[in-house]
């Protein structure tokens, strides 16, 4: 199954390359000054490896099954969307706050009590932003709090 | 007379910085190779982000001592809780928990040390002395010959890559057409940027790498999110120094497990994993008690150990004097090299001649600090094993995003981190191997222009140019055919490249891991 999975995608993101190359083409440039040249001897290798992957599991009738972990999946989705919500709010609100905000949700969620989380949360965000801010010079986001 | 100006150019530049420089990133090594979980790839893709501000020469010595540290350190939590810490410990499990379920975990693990430090002291003489030589000899190569070497790197790497070599080949192009993004090096003309002015410079590397290798791990715990983590009864670690006794009698074990190590760690793609479990294997043969080993032998973890550090110094001498990262972890120590705005390579020797001599004794000195940091801190590091891991991951988390907005202050670049980890997270779960993506992406863009120099020159006549170039030196065709023969040697013959019983041994391991 995953080696279906792995040769369509493989040969669809191969023919989208060979397609898309034509935008920036420039005919008649010879091989060397064409920038779609190299990106489409990649995606004719791709296709290539794609196509033996496919017909390989083929011929080994490989069962065509799908299963879905519920679980899993909700987990991973809660995951990225506290990620996401992170990432956005990084520049509005400022780095210190989003991130005690995140680290409370992430230890929680990854197995950590509540207590652990609260505790946890202010002073590893504020290492962290001391650590990049003032030592290695990053301008993290300050966001609503312009004091720090 | 013999010129020794390359082995101690590079003593000015020890100073204060350098010196804490080497001692941190080798304790911090040593910590996150200690925790199981945490492998030294993801220990050096996370910290190079830190290392901006600094000196390139502290930052370089720094980072080197984090992948040898958690090289080294992935033992003790093979002693201790029989998980290997990075997975190159993978065969020092195999005999240096029966060791410490005896009673002995102190000799246990003061034996990986004391391996783990000559082999490394062994791997870097011998970076020392062919590096400059390699060097030499490859400054003569032209765009034919750095284009067949690339391919060959890649192929390789997807060769050794754990799982289908088809599919490592596949992580490989895609890591190329992902190296393709952005404007093309000879005609500035765009190329799939998807109308984001962000894309026009391509994906940052950084970005992708701390995607691909911290945020994707993490991603991989959320699985057994619901699993206690059960606190192991965790044996004291007292009396390291009792492997000196031993010494003598594992001096010749200690000299061919590091020889093997070297060796395998030169060859691109294949590290410490496979590196040590051909010499433990070897060490098998040889053996006088063979069936001893795996029941707490003093023999398998010397040649597991040493072996494995050995390899830190064969990956290092070809990405300093051919540019083409041995294994992973060096493929990432390139990226830094790169943001440093040094290229590894044979003109690194010309160019930053310190550096290269800096490099040399900067890991000497490092194989020092494993050797008396881990005989005397062991005890403390065994304690770590407890941290819980929630607070854990989630420090790696808050620190990839901010790593990575750190690299060049931009939003974008967190956004594609995320983008990479779930690429990551589905290769992974596709049982494609992640390794080849960043070989290749650090090496598309040179592979791409040494292509389309070689295509000019050839000027319409590129069968006959070939045989041309091919007549002056043979090295091209020499390493194609070589790539050519690994990639179809498996429809030859069904028996493996490594001994077959260590190859089940190691996947007996996984197994059980897996449980």
């Amino acid at each position: 199954m995953k080696n279906y999975i792995v040769g369509i995608s493989g040969l669809s993101l191969s023919l989208y390359v060979y397609f898309a190359s034509k935008s920036f083409e420039r005919v008649g440039s010879g091989l060397a000054n064409n920038p779609a040249y190299y990106p489409r001897i990649l995606a004719i290798v791709l296709a290539f490896l794609s196509l033996i992957l496919f017909i390989d599991s083929l011929r080994k009738r490989a069962k065509v099954s799908f299963h879905v972990d519920t679980e899993l999946m909700r987990n991973l989705s809660l995951f990225l969307a506290a990620l996401l919500i992170y990432i956005l709010l990084l520049k509005p609100v400022g780095f210190v706050l989003t991130t005690i905000a995140f680290i409370i949700c992430m230890t929680w969620f990854l197995g950590g009590t509540r207590k652990q989380a609260v505790i946890a949360s202010i002073p590893m965000s504020l290492i962290v932003y001391i650590v990049f801010s003032f030592i290695l010079k990053v301008p993290l986001p300050k966001g609503i709090l312009p004091f720090l | 007379m013999f010129d020794f100006s390359l082995y101690t150019a590079g003593l000015p530049l020890f100073g204060f910085s350098t010196i804490i420089g080497l001692l941190g990133g080798t304790l911090t090594g040593i910590v996150i190779g200690a925790l199981p979980g945490l492998s030294a790839m993801m220990a050096v893709s996370i910290l190079v982000p830190l290392t901006y501000g600094m000196d390139p020469v502290v930052a370089i010595l720094m980072l080197l001592g984090v992948y040898s540290g958690a090289n080294y350190a992935g033992s003790i939590s093979a002693t201790l809780v029989n998980i290997p810490g990075t997975p190159s410990a993978v065969m020092t499990t195999l005999d240096a928990y029966p060791m410490a379920k005896k009673g002995k975990a102190g000799l246990a693990i003061g034996l990986a040390t004391m391996s783990s430090a000559i082999g490394g002291f062994f791997s870097v003489i011998v970076l020392s002395m062919l590096s400059p030589v390699i060097a030499r000899f490859a400054l003569q190569f032209t765009s034919l010959e750095k284009l067949s070497i690339a391919i060959f790197g890649i192929s390789i790497m997807a060769f050794i890559s754990k799982g289908s070599t088809l599919k490592g080949l596949v992580a490989g192009v895609f890591g190329l057409l992902v190296a393709t993004i952005g404007f093309d090096p000879n005609t500035s003309i765009l190329r799939f940027s998807f109308g984001s002015i962000y894309l026009n410079s391509g994906i940052n590397f950084t970005a992708a790498m701390i995607g691909l290798f911290g945020m994707t791990e993490i991603m991989l715990t959320i699985e057994n999110r619901k699993q206690k983590q059960n606190r192991q009864e965790i044996q004291k670690v007292k009396d390291t120094f009792a492997c000196f006794r031993y010494f003598k009698s594992v001096v010749g074990n200690l000299i061919r497990s590091s020889v093997i190590g070297v060796i395998v760690g030169a060859i691109p793609g294949a590290g410490g994993t496979i590196g040590s479990i051909i010499s433990y294997a070897q060490q098998k043969k040889i053996s006088k008690e063979p069936e001893k080993m795996g029941t707490g032998a003093v023999e398998g973890i010397v040649a597991a150990e040493a072996a494995n550090n050995a390899c830190t110094g064969g990956a290092m001498t070809t990405l300093l004097s051919l540019g083409i990262p041995g294994d992973a972890v060096t493929g990432i120590l390139m990226g830094a090299f790169i943001i440093h705005g040094l290229q590894p390579g044979p003109n690194l020797f010309n160019t930053n001649f310190d550096l290269v001599s800096a490099i040399f004794i900067g890991m000497f000195l490092i194989n020092i600090l494993i050797l008396v940091l881990g005989l005397f801190g062991a005890p403390y590091f065994a304690k770590l094993l407890n941290f819980p891991r929630h607070f854990l991951n989630t420090g790696i988390m808050v620190l990839c995003v901010v790593g990575t907005f750190g690299v060049q202050n931009s939003m974008f670049d967190v956004k594609v981190m995320v983008v990479f980890a779930v690429i990551g997270f589905i290769f992974t779960k596709l049982e494609i191997p992640r390794a080849p993506i960043v070989l290749a992406l650090i090496l598309g863009t040179m592979m791409e222009e040494n292509l389309r120099r070689w295509l000019s020159l050839a000027n319409g006549d590129y069968l006959g140019y070939f045989f041309e170039c091919s007549s002056k030196t043979p090295i091209a065709p020499i390493v194609l055919a070589i790539t050519v023969f690994t990639l179809i040697s498996p429809l030859f013959k069904k028996k493996p490249i490594i001994s077959e019983d260590a190859l089940e041994e190691y996947e007996e391991m996984n197994k059980e891991h897996d449980k």
